[in-house]
């Protein structure tokens, strides 16, 4: 949920319930004042009226002529002190043919000539429960006013206060390592604001410098180990030369082979550090097809001897702009990755379109989670291999912004790799 | 036959020196830039190793400096494996060859003699070994007189053990030699040992004697008498 959202939300939901309670609140007020107010002006007018009764002899044939009704009744000696009675009533109007709200105040008098009577005075509700009703709306629709003020001013304010970190956020977002452009974040009115740009300045800082650190740390070795291994290759190519018994035959040919491997993988790793440190800039259109049967070439006698089927599908020729070495470097490395996984008499599709490279190949299951497979030395067999070469692969795609995805189709055994090229290169 | 080596690790010069002794050349050493130039000013060469990064200068201009003098003699560099711009620039100034560190010594030793044999023989020369006979440049192979039929990776096979006679040479040296830089040894082992196989095969077929031996954990020798 968006913090403008979430925000809004809980704004709107506590506002909502204040104003809700503070309605009916506000409502029963209003109604106790209003039957106050009725209730006062009712005793006031009895009280004349009976002024009057004291002092008219008798009660009957008169008639009180007053702005409301005032209903006159003989009644028997209740024997009791007088009582006021309130009670909340209708009257039919038949001008106006409905009925409508009255207050009835009700009292038992005795007359002068002793005879009883009640007599009921009535006060109309109608102009209060008006008043009341508007009071309610006028409240209502200020505050409904109020809400919506409250909702744009909310937006308005938390757009101007939180621009500066939507800014950073968007700056982290841009920031990639494979491109670090150092982005200085601005600063901020706000203090936490400010604080927050600070340490992110101070954070990409670090990381961009470990990150370099890191790289032209793999670039030196790879470079300073060459000539010790180097020493240690052309020693033992020596020690080859002498008269060896066969147990130190096989005691300088293990060294020899470690050694290989090792002059190997520092090899690879050196190539991955020069991708980094952007070193393959001599860009020029790719002729993939030539590439693919270049390399394919390389691992003729290879395919032959394991009596794999080739077929290359070249529909037509993406346009790809890269230096010519990645490219020749990232097919060999797929295709010996394809020969390398096969089985006797397996197969190897390339196929390739304006768009992808596909390729595919016969080979056990690899065993491990493919997102794992890029991974620098992953191990996919059983020989100790290291799977470096995928990792140049998926180097060499990122590096050019193209999309790697790999699967295993159990029912055939088949891997599949699919280069989609970006539409930029 | 000449050789001068401009390379400034001393471990490697010594390397390079004891593997080429047997071969009968008579090997010099020079250990920076300006020790090279004076060698190359003073003396005349038939092939020059140059290391591209030496402490006091660049093996680029000792290449540009023998050419100035108008020395006769194959230039091979050394160079580190991710220079790829030294290495165009050696060849461009005319440099005959490079070898990527690190290389192995029965390469080396089979570049050398390459190159001396097309300085010297003009594309007119022959390895003899034994019953089998080597036409390089034509990459024609003789048993007794007799044509053999091989194929290219089999024709390179027996064209690097023969410039190697008499050496072991260990099963990653071949497969290199092979696939070039970009092979993984562990896993093309068994199709080295199919393609010595069937070179084996052939030879013995036309009648040749088996001058292979098989050394148990590192490789093969080769080794005609």
């Amino acid at each position: 949920m968006k913090l403008l959202t979430k925000t809004t939300l809980y704004f709107v939901t506590i506002t909502l319930v204040v104003f809700f309670l503070g309605g009916i609140g506000l409502y029963v007020i209003m109604q106790n004042l209003v039957e106050k107010e009725v209730n006062n002006e009712l005793y006031d007018r009895i009280h004349f009226v009976l002024n009057e009764v004291y002092q008219t002899p008798t009660l009957k044939g008169v008639t009180f002529i007053a702005s409301e009704p005032i209903e006159i009744e003989k009644v028997e000696n209740p024997h009791r002190a007088p009582t006021f009675e309130l009670k909340d009533t209708v009257l039919f109007n038949s001008v106006q043919r409905f009925y409508s709200p009255y207050r009835r105040l009700t009292t038992v008098v005795r007359s002068k000539d002793g005879d009883y009577y009640r007599i009921s005075i009535f006060k109309s509700l109608i102009a209060s429960n008006i008043l009341i009703e508007r009071v309610a709306l006028v409240t209502t629709l200020m505050l409904l006013l109020f809400i919506l003020l409250a909702y744009f001013l909310n937006r308005y304010i938390f757009g101007k206060i939180w621009a500066d970190f939507f800014d950073s956020l968007h700056k982290i977002q841009e920031f990639s390592l494979s491109n670090p452009q150092k982005e200085a974040f601005s600063p901020s009115e706000i203090i936490e604001f400010d604080e927050l740009n600070r340490v992110l300045n101070k954070m990409i800082d670090k990381i961009i410098n470990d990150y370099e650190g890191v790289k032209e740390f793999t670039g030196n070795l790879s470079h300073e180990v060459q000539t010790p291994l180097a020493v240690i290759k052309n020693k033992t190519d020596l020690l080859f030369q002498e008269s060896l018994n066969e147990e130190q035959f096989k005691l300088a040919g293990s060294i020899y082979s470690a050694t290989n491997r090792l002059s190997e993988i520092v090899r690879s790793l050196g190539l991955i550090a020069r991708i980094d440190k952007n070193q393959f800039t001599n860009l020029t259109s790719i002729d993939l097809e030539s590439i693919i049967k270049e390399q394919l070439e390389n691992f003729d006698s290879l395919i032959e001897s394991r009596k794999i089927k080739v077929n290359v599908n070249f529909e037509n020729r993406p346009p790809l702009i890269m230096d010519k070495n990645l490219a020749e470097i990232l097919i060999n490395n797929l295709i010996k990755n394809a020969v390398r996984h096969n089985v006797e008499k397996g197969f190897i599709n390339i196929a390739v379109n304006g768009k992808s490279l596909q390729m595919s190949n016969s080979g056990e299951d690899p065993g491990i989670p493919t997102e794992e497979l890029f991974e620098q030395f992953s191990r996919a067999s059983k020989e100790g291999y290291m799977g470096i070469g995928l990792a140049i692969v998926k180097k060499i795609t990122d590096y050019y912004g193209m999309k790697i995805t790999y699967e295993y189709k159990n029912q055939n055994s088949e891997h599949k790799f699919v280069i989609i090229f970006s539409q930029n290169h | 036959m000449k050789l001068l080596v401009v390379e400034d690790d001393h471990e490697i010069q010594d390397s390079i020196l004891a593997y080429l002794k047997p071969e009968g050349y008579t090997c010099e050493q020079a250990f920076n830039f300006k020790e090279g130039l004076n060698k190359v000013d003073f003396f005349n060469y038939d092939c020059v190793l140059i290391d591209i990064n030496l402490p006091d200068g660049t093996g680029v201009d000792l290449i540009k400096a023998l050419k100035r003098m108008k020395k006769q003699c194959g230039i091979i560099v050394i160079t580190a494996r991710d220079a790829i711009n030294d290495r165009v620039k050696a060849l461009e100034f005319g440099a005959d060859d490079y070898l990527v560190k690190p290389f192995n010594l029965a390469e080396l030793n089979a570049r050398i003699k390459s190159l001396i044999r097309r300085i010297n023989f003009n594309g007119e020369s022959q390895i003899v070994a034994g019953d089998v006979t080597i036409f390089p440049e034509n990459f024609k192979v003789t048993v007794k007189g007799k044509p053999l039929d091989l194929t290219k990776k089999e024709f390179e096979l027996l064209l690097f053990f023969a410039s190697n006679s008499g050496r072991v040479i260990a099963k990653e040296s071949l497969a290199s030699q092979l696939w070039g830089e970009n092979m993984d040894f562990s896993y093309s082992f068994d199709f080295v040992y199919a393609q010595i196989k069937n070179l084996r095969k052939k030879l013995r077929d036309k009648g040749a004697k088996d001058y292979f031996q098989t050394i148990y954990g590192v490789g093969y020798k080769f080794e005609a008498e």
